[in-house]
């Protein structure tokens, strides 16, 4: 506590008589002196802690009613945790979109490769003259079927590749979102410090450093400030050998 | 339609002007150019003969319903057909857009589909006038 050191000189040079007196009465064994100096004093104490925890409590009240408090958390927070949820949404949504347009485009993809393959290799054959009259013709219906499959498994192919891109707008949508909260989270962050500042005074041997509990965190966002965070899954393999994994 | 025509395309996002230069290439415009706010594209515009503006609205530094007016306030770009993409769906801002003189509107999330429509009718429009 620090309070000004004039309103404390005061109380301080009382004190002082007080206790000198109370060492004389202690001496010549003045019981009945020495029990009232005793609660003197002890009031005094009180007077000037209850003067003091009553001038920060005003003090705390004015600089959470600066901050308005009651708008964080009748409206600003619970809009955040709205925004956070619909971003949960809106990333869910475009990764099942993506997967679901690379999982009809794959199969197509991998029998456009094999009906390929199949077919160079009996041109082939048709090349090195290796191939009758009837083998031939049955070669040339299986070319013709071949050709407009591919055409309509591009077409597939190209619907699928517009799809993932499109499904890609969630992070200009998201973006935006996230960007309100960071900005909220930083409003209310600067409020927050100004609050402790204001009632600094009391918290100076109070603040420590609770025991960290390891929670949950999902994705990190900063890793590259952080240099607890692995960069990736060769940083994540590297420390669990060192651990014995 | 001239497919050739010059289109400046302005989103703070990245990703988003990818999309709609992507969008715009499939329905044969490549003369494509990006701004990532007002304050870019509006140099942009004055400096460079554009014959159409896609912009976003929200976005840092000058925002794309200034980009509109600051356009429409420059006799020498107030011509320009403006389509706006974006995600703001509030009823008095598509007003507040319409009354700037945007040519277009699309909300996002989009279709290809309604991109294509939105750009047809805007020049649709603009040849029958």
């Amino acid at each position: 506590m620090t309070p000004d050191t004039a309103e404390v000189q005061a109380p301080i040079d009382m004190r002082l008589s007080l206790a000198k007196s109370l060492v004389t009465n202690l001496e010549n064994g003045n019981v009945a002196e020495v029990d009232q100096l005793i609660r003197t004093l002890l009031n005094q104490h009180e007077s000037i802690l209850f003067q003091e925890i009553g001038k920060l409590t005003r003090e705390l009240h004015d600089a959470l009613s600066d901050i308005r408090i009651s708008n964080f958390t009748e409206n600003r927070i619970p809009d955040a945790r709205e925004r956070l949820n619909y971003v949960l949404e809106k990333t869910e949504e475009s990764a099942h979109r993506t997967l679901n347009a690379v999982e009809e485009a794959l199969p197509i993809a991998h029998e456009l490769e094999e009906n390929g393959s199949a077919m160079r290799q009996e041109w082939a054959r048709f090349t090195r003259r290796e191939m009758n009259a009837e083998e031939f013709r049955q070669m040339s219906k299986r070319i013709e079927s071949f050709l407009e499959s591919v055409e309509s498994d591009a077409k597939l192919l190209n619907k699928g590749l517009s799809d993932v891109m499109m499904a890609q707008d969630f992070q200009d949508l998201t973006g935006q979102i996230i960007r309100k909260v960071i900005e909220l989270v930083t409003e209310l962050e600067e409020n927050l410090v100004s609050v402790i500042k204001k009632s600094g005074r009391v918290s100076d041997d109070t603040v420590e450093e609770g025991t960290k509990d390891i929670v949950a965190e999902g994705p990190q966002v900063n890793k590259e400030d952080n240099p607890d965070v692995m960069s990736g899954q060769d940083e994540v393999d590297d420390l669990l050998s060192s651990l014995g994994f | 339609m001239n497919k050739d025509m010059k289109i400046l395309i302005v989103d703070d996002f990245s990703t988003m002007r990818r999309i709609i230069k992507n969008l715009l290439r499939d329905l044969g415009f490549v003369n494509t150019s990006e701004a990532d706010d007002g304050t870019t594209a509006l140099p942009m515009l004055q400096g460079g003969k554009y014959d159409f503006l896609v912009t976003d609205w929200n976005m840092p530094g000058m925002q794309g319903i200034d980009l509109l007016k600051a356009v429409r306030a420059d006799p020498n770009l107030a011509s320009i057909p403006v389509l706006m993409v974006t995600a703001e769906s509030k009823k008095d801002q598509i007003v507040e857009a319409a009354q700037a003189g945007v040519n277009g509107y699309v909300v996002k999330p989009f279709t290809a589909l309604t991109l294509k429509e939105k750009i047809d009718k805007i020049f649709e429009r603009i040849e029958a006038a």
